[in-house]
């Protein structure tokens, strides 16, 4: 049937006026063009047609799948980090609204970029070149502070020399302060042995305590944190005493990006602070993830999370540590 | 809102966390395919907080965020446009593993009947059946007269009926509506 948008013959007989053309039936399908109201409860072929139009709007309106919980967390943190990092995009208040003419692309900031060991899709476009340079930079520049400071992590002391990570290139999620990319915090002369240790093991991404083995509960899980972190506050807090005995020193620095569900963590619980600690081990037999986060300096408790990481990273456990 | 604005960071992050999905499915159905929703989604969480600042209230939230959500999908068609098109979105293509919504045809179907709209028809309808704004919302969203919100709805709606049977799926059978636009 051939469009007819002068159509004034309703098929019915029902109504006296012409019927609505298309554009005005189907505002008036959206409750936009109450004139035609009349005409349309009367004839036929306008109610035939709004049949259509309900069609198509409901195939429209079919829900979209919420994104994967990934990407929801990476794109929220890159938003934040954008946030941190241009304060003066912020203050500026002479634009009301943005214009809907094409939107200047904000210059994609070094946080931008999806963490490196996040976990979930990681698009080529996201990892541009410049991504990659910074990287390269804030690798380099790690593999130089360790050098200078001598540092090693605990992780060494627990039988994960393997899995010793010291400080990496930039990630949006590596510290809750500061430029992305910017390595100058560990680089920052210290003069102290252990505060060095610690900011660099902290930097990047936490003391590594290891497999914890299966754990019962969040008693269980500060126990068997416990030590380790117990370690780290000692050290934090007397920055003067020389590293720990028996703390081997790192083997070659390895770049790590933000641990395993960290993102999760912090877009379940906010305000979580620096990762202090990693380890793994399992709850009911579910591999999990502990992290621990020191929303404060030390000697303030840090915050245990076992997030199971098959589940989207649920939290499954608790603790308050040393 | 006040403390977002004023930076804190968690009052930032809930902030995102609120609206973001009704944002992201806004991207995902103006662009069609799970990446490029994503990528767009992103890039509008990014401009929201660098405009956050000089965010006046004068407009709802929803409705100004929309705005800029709206204008990162059309750099992203726009982007798209410049690099080589896939036959089909790529999260169907693969998509063999079961999908958690059971209805890929559908979601098919929606994509493939919104890519014949051109971006800004795509818009409008967007706006108007899945994010249920009002014309008034939409035209502040795109910044057009109701009368231009009005049209390309109209307009946008008639180029899917030839997708459709009434039952909501591609079809070419059955008899069209008179008097399309």
């Amino acid at each position: 049937m051939s469009p007819d948008p002068t159509n004034d013959d309703p098929t019915d007989g029902s109504s006296e006026s012409r019927h609505p053309d298309f554009e005005v039936l189907s505002a008036h399908f959206d409750g936009e063009a109450p004139e035609v109201a009349a005409h349309v409860a009367g004839c036929a072929e306008c109610r035939r047609n709004l049949r259509w139009l309900r069609t198509a709007s409901d195939l429209v309106a079919t829900p979209v799948p919420a994104a994967d919980p990934s990407v929801r967390n990476r794109a929220i943190a890159a938003a934040v980090n954008a946030f941190e990092n241009t304060p003066e995009a912020v203050k500026d208040h002479d634009e009301v609204t943005p214009r809907p003419v094409p939107m200047a692309r904000p210059a994609r900031p070094a946080a931008a970029p999806v963490p490196i060991a996040a976990g979930g899709r990681t698009r080529g476009r996201r990892s541009g070149g410049s991504s990659g340079v910074w990287i390269g930079i804030g690798s380099a520049a790690a593999v130089v502070v360790a050098v200078l400071v001598g540092v090693g992590v605990l992780a060494g002391g627990h039988g994960h020399d393997a899995d010793t990570t010291v400080a990496a290139g930039p990630t949006q999620e590596r510290t809750t302060t500061g430029v992305a990319g910017d390595t100058s915090t560990l680089a920052a002369p210290t003069g102290a042995g252990g505060a060095a240790t610690a900011d660099a093991s902290e930097a990047a991404g936490g003391v590594d305590g290891g497999d914890l083995g299966d754990i019962a509960d969040a008693a269980a899980l500060a126990a068997r944190a416990g030590p380790v972190l117990a370690q780290r506050q000692a050290r934090v807090a007397l920055p003067d005493v020389a590293p720990t005995a028996g703390i081997a020193p790192s083997p070659v620095p390895k770049a790590v990006g933000t641990r395993p569900c960290e993102m999760e963590a912090r877009t379940a619980r906010p305000g979580l602070g620096t990762v202090v600690y990693y380890a793994t081990g399992r709850v009911g037999g579910v591999p999990v993830v502990v992290l621990g986060f020191a929303p404060a300096p030390a000697p303030a408790p840090v915050i245990l999370l076992a997030l199971a990481q098959p589940e989207a990273c649920r939290i499954v456990l608790e603790a308050a540590g040393p | 809102m006040v403390a977002a604005q004023n930076g804190d960071r968690s009052a930032l992050d809930t902030l995102l966390g609120r609206h973001y999905d009704r944002l992201y499915a806004l991207c995902r159905r103006v662009t069609g395919n799970d990446a490029d929703g994503a990528d767009a989604c992103q890039e509008a969480l990014i401009a929201i907080v660098r405009a956050l600042g000089g965010f006046d209230g004068r407009s709802s939230f929803s409705t100004w965020s929309y705005r800029v959500a709206t204008n990162a999908c059309l750099d992203e068609l726009r982007r798209r446009r410049r690099r080589p098109e896939p036959g089909l979105p790529a999260d169907e293509a693969a998509g063999s593993g079961g999908d958690p919504f059971g209805d890929v045809d559908t979601r098919v179907a929606v994509d493939a009947a919104l890519t014949g709209l051109t971006p800004e028809y795509r818009a409008a309808v967007v706006l108007r059946d899945l994010c249920g704004l009002a014309y008034g919302e939409i035209a502040e969203v795109l910044d057009v007269p109701i009368g231009t919100v009005r049209s390309r709805i109209a307009r946008g709606r008639s180029a899917l009926i030839p997708f459709l049977d009434p039952g909501g799926n591609p079809s070419s059978s059955g008899e069209r509506p008179t008097g399309q636009a």
